[in-house]
């Protein structure tokens, strides 16, 4: 108010939001420390046995880790590729629940519900066991591995999920936009694609990124179905290195390290959109 | 559990396997041989460094692929997915620590006669001086809840089974002096001992008993292919294969595998 | 189904003339659940009339706006614009839509385009007319409302009254027949009712027809050929604005007036 003598309402000012501060993943002493501390946990335990014939645990995890970094790449492809699938997916299923046809929106959303409330790990089993291993069209035969196959049983729960986002954001915007789009003569479909949707992509973003987060991590499930991935290949590693029970905790505190350096970043991304966004 | 869980789904599913008809000809088209292996078993199948898989059981396998003339594939297999693995046509055979049981023989084909065998034995602290099982009487050993030996072990020898969930806390128990040796698979006890983490303290002065034979699997309907790989065993066992490949992973051979060299080395 | 329409084009009975009322409402009604909101409304719109509705909140004012592009379906009697039957179900609402533009209390920008896309959006995708030839006439469109220099702005960075005149070129893009107007000052701050009115009275000196509702009494004494008073879903009374605001002869307007001027 004191910027601006002159008018003596700010009330009568159109409302402005404050500008958000730009993203920037700081890394502050505190992150430092979290990491510090956890390159510790894995390399600690076993500079403290200090056995002179069996290699430390750093060691172990130096030699190994392109293996294991290679079982990560591998989760996040699952993931980003379940995402992509799912949300794809998802809008077809999401534009089906706010339809006209009650019919199609009623097994839609009995369709959503199922796979929302069913439990990932075992969507995943039905993945797993009622997609064949490879299809035969016309004479060539298309193999489908595994990890395809969890891709299809995580993309599950993921449409479910995006599908829901986007009726919550078709639902959430105001009317009046549907009215000015009809009045403008807009066909619906029109409607739909130009003007709605784009304005829910800004709603959707954040819990759309939140829910890769938790798919990213979620892909671990893989390995009881037997999906080399990380925690297959770490529990591998374990057993090559002849099952030191001391290697456990370092071992798989790599692999946790390595998703927690993967998500974090975007769930503070998260938190900054959130901010930005928020109306 | 995981086992038990997939099991159902699959019957629930009725799920049925694309039983191809003739698996040779399949794999000499193909030009390749697909083979279920252990990737978390140490020596007999577990991954090097650069991811490959190694051990006894992908030697063995890549010896089938030879005597057929055709590449090798290694599916990495879990004890849950092995044998739908098998019925789905996606391994061809199955090389992977299976015990023979009547049960396993009604889902999957069991090849005669059995490649290898495991058996009960003690991972025994070198303190311990114990020459023999009968030496055990009145003493302690660490065992895994479950394992079907232990009460049969503890009448038969007088030796009291201290039982702990898993394979990890009967080892820590006996690396914390709480028993004298655990009581369990010989295999994984020759795992153990490949490690200098275990060598230096321990050894396997017993010989093993109540041996459990282990099986090669086909799918079923598949005896064109299990007449080969019979005698590719038994070839095995007249050459001495799997004792050499026993010694170059560094277990001493069983008494099985010796046994079985003795016998077929004759003919 | 998205071709032009030219404004000549023979309705399908053929039978409008520019000397018949462009709008014509017979005995409208409308519920909303068991709460009758129109009771019986009639009255017509000539070409190049502007026509005022003033009456207490609540009464309908809204609804019978949004009844004349087909926003809600009636339930009794009708509405005729340009000679068609806007509730017949054959009608092709979209033809009709092209014809009548509308203005909300809310402006219902759309906010994720610019102020010129805005303007540009349903005649490029709607009429599918030439986009080049579309963005001129959304600058002159934009500036005939003032808001030159405004073209790239997006909804939020503008004002309020500034918001609704793009509102008000946006729904001229669609050259409509008629323009309805449903409290369009409602919303915004004194300061900037004005500048909102005179692009209203601009466009009526061009002869545009307009449906106004309206509590800017002044405005509506100035500009209006017909006011119409409603209360409770009836037209209580209706006449010139000189006569209507000089001389009401109804009670409930007399009630009305005084307590609003
Ligand atoms: N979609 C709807 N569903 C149910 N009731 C409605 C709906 N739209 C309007 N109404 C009701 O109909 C009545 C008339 O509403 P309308 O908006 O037409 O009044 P109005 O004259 O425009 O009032 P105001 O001056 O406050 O804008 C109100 O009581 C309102 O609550
Ligand atoms: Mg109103």
């Amino acid at each position: 108010m004191t910027e601006r003598p002159s008018v003596p309402f700010a009330v009568l000012h159109p409302y402005r939001r404050p500008e958000p501060r730009p993203f920037r993943l700081r890394l502050r002493l505190i992150h430092g420390v979290g990491i510090a501390g956890a390159v510790a946990l894995i390399g600690g335990a076993a500079f403290a046995q200090g056995g002179t014939s069996t290699r430390s645990a750093f060691e172990v995890i130096l030699q190994w880790s392109p293996l294991l970094l290679s079982g990560f790449l591998f989760n996040i492809t699952i993931s980003v590729l379940a995402m992509l699938l799912g949300t794809i997916a998802g809008i077809a299923l999401g534009l089906v629940l706010i339809g006209h046809n009650p019919v199609t929106r009623w097994t839609g959303w009995v369709f959503t519900q199922f796979f929302r409330n069913s439990p990932w790990l075992v969507l995943l089993f039905f993945a797993m066991f009622l997609i064949p291993y490879e299809f035969r069209v016309a004479g060539t035969t298309i193999p489908f591995p595994d990890w395809i196959k969890a891709v299809i049983g995580f993309s599950l729960p993921v449409m479910a999920n995006v599908a829901e986002l986007v009726r919550g954001a078709v639902r959430s915007l105001p009317s009046g936009q549907w009215e000015a789009a009809e009045s403008l003569a807009f066909s619906r479909r029109q409607t739909l694609w130009m003007i709605i949707l784009p304005q829910c992509v800004k709603r959707m973003l954040p819990p759309w990124m939140n829910l890769y987060s938790l798919v990213t991590m979620a892909t671990v499930q893989a390995s009881i179905v037997g999906v080399t991935e990380m925690l297959t290949l770490t529990s591998q590693v374990h057993a090559a290195e002849g099952g030191r029970p001391d290697l456990l905790a370092p071992l798989y505190g790599f692999a946790m390290l390595c998703f927690f350096l993967y998500c974090y970043p975007i769930e503070r991304f998260t938190l900054y959109l959130e901010r930005r966004f928020k109306v | 559990m995981n086992k038990f869980a997939l099991a159902t789904l699959a019957i629930l599913l009725g799920i049925g396997h694309s039983a191809s008809a003739d698996v040779l000809a399949k794999i000499k088209e193909k030009g390749v041989l697909t083979v279920g292996v252990k990737a978390d078993y140490k020596p007999f199948g577990f991954r090097d460094p650069s991811g490959a898989i190694v051990g006894i059981e992908p030697d063995l396998a890549a010896d089938v692929a030879k005597r057929l003339d055709v590449k090798l594939e290694l599916v990495p297999v879990i004890s849950a997915n092995r044998i739908e693995f098998l019925q789905q046509g996606k391994i061809d055979l199955m090389i992977a620590t299976m015990s023979d049981t009547p049960e396993r023989r009604k889902s999957v084909l069991g090849i005669d006669p059995q490649y290898y065998s495991d058996s009960v034995n003690v991972l025994m602290s070198k303190k311990a001086k114990v020459a023999s099982w009968e030496d055990l009487k009145g003493k302690v050993l660490c065992g895994t809840s479950g394992a079907w030996y232990n009460k049969a072990v503890n009448a038969k020898y007088g030796v009291e089974v201290k039982a702990f969930d898993g394979s990890e806390k009967p080892l820590f128990a006996l690396k914390g002096g709480e028993c004298i040796g655990y009581l369990y698979d010989q295999t994984f006890v020759q795992g153990k001992l490949i490690d200098t983490e275990w060598n230096t303290d321990f050894a396997m002065p017993l010989p093993g008993i109540m041996e459990a034979p282990w099986m090669l699997a086909v799918a079923q309907g598949e005896g064109a292919f299990a007449k080969f790989m019979t005698d590719t065993t038994i070839d095995w066992m007249k050459t001495g294969f799997i004792v050499q490949e026993e010694t170059k992973w560094g277990i001493t051979p069983t008494a099985y595998s010796q046994r079985m060299h003795d016998k077929y080395k004759g003919n | 189904m998205m071709q032009p329409t030219t404004k000549a084009d023979p309705t399908p009975g053929g039978l409008w003339t520019p000397d018949k009322p462009l709008i014509q409402l017979t005995d409208v009604h409308k519920s909303f659940g068991a709460f009758e909101v129109l009771r019986g409304i009639s009255f017509d719109v000539m070409k190049g009339e502007v026509v005022c509705i003033i009456g207490p909140s609540g009464s309908g004012k809204s609804t019978l706006i949004r009844c004349i592009n087909a926003l809600v379906p009636i339930d009794a009697g009708s509405i005729q614009v340009e000679g068609q039957e806007v509730h017949d179900p054959k009608l092709d609402k979209l033809a009709l839509r092209r014809k009548v533009g509308m203005v909300f209390q809310q402006y219902n920008l759309f906010p994720h385009r610019t102020a010129l896309q805005n303007v540009m959006m349903a005649p490029v995708h709607v009429l599918r007319q030439d986009r080049d030839e579309v963005e001129q006439r959304a600058h002159a469109l934009l500036k005939k409302v003032r808001l030159s220099g405004k073209e790239n702005a997006y909804p939020g960075e503008l004002s309020g009254g500034q918001q609704q005149r793009v509102a008000i070129a946006r729904a001229l893009a669609m050259r409509p027949d008629v323009m309805l107007f449903d409290e369009v000052t409602a919303a915004l701050d004194p300061e900037t009712v004005k500048e909102v009115l005179i692009t209203i009275r601009e466009l009526v000196e061009e002869g545009m027809t307009c449906m106004l509702v309206t509590h800017e009494m002044g405005f509506a004494r100035e500009i209006a050929d017909q006011v119409y008073f409603t209360d409770r879903g009836v037209i209580v009374e209706h006449g010139a604005p000189d006569e209507f605001f000089s001389a009401p002869k109804d009670e409930r307007t007399q009630a009305f007036l005084s307590q609003i001027l």
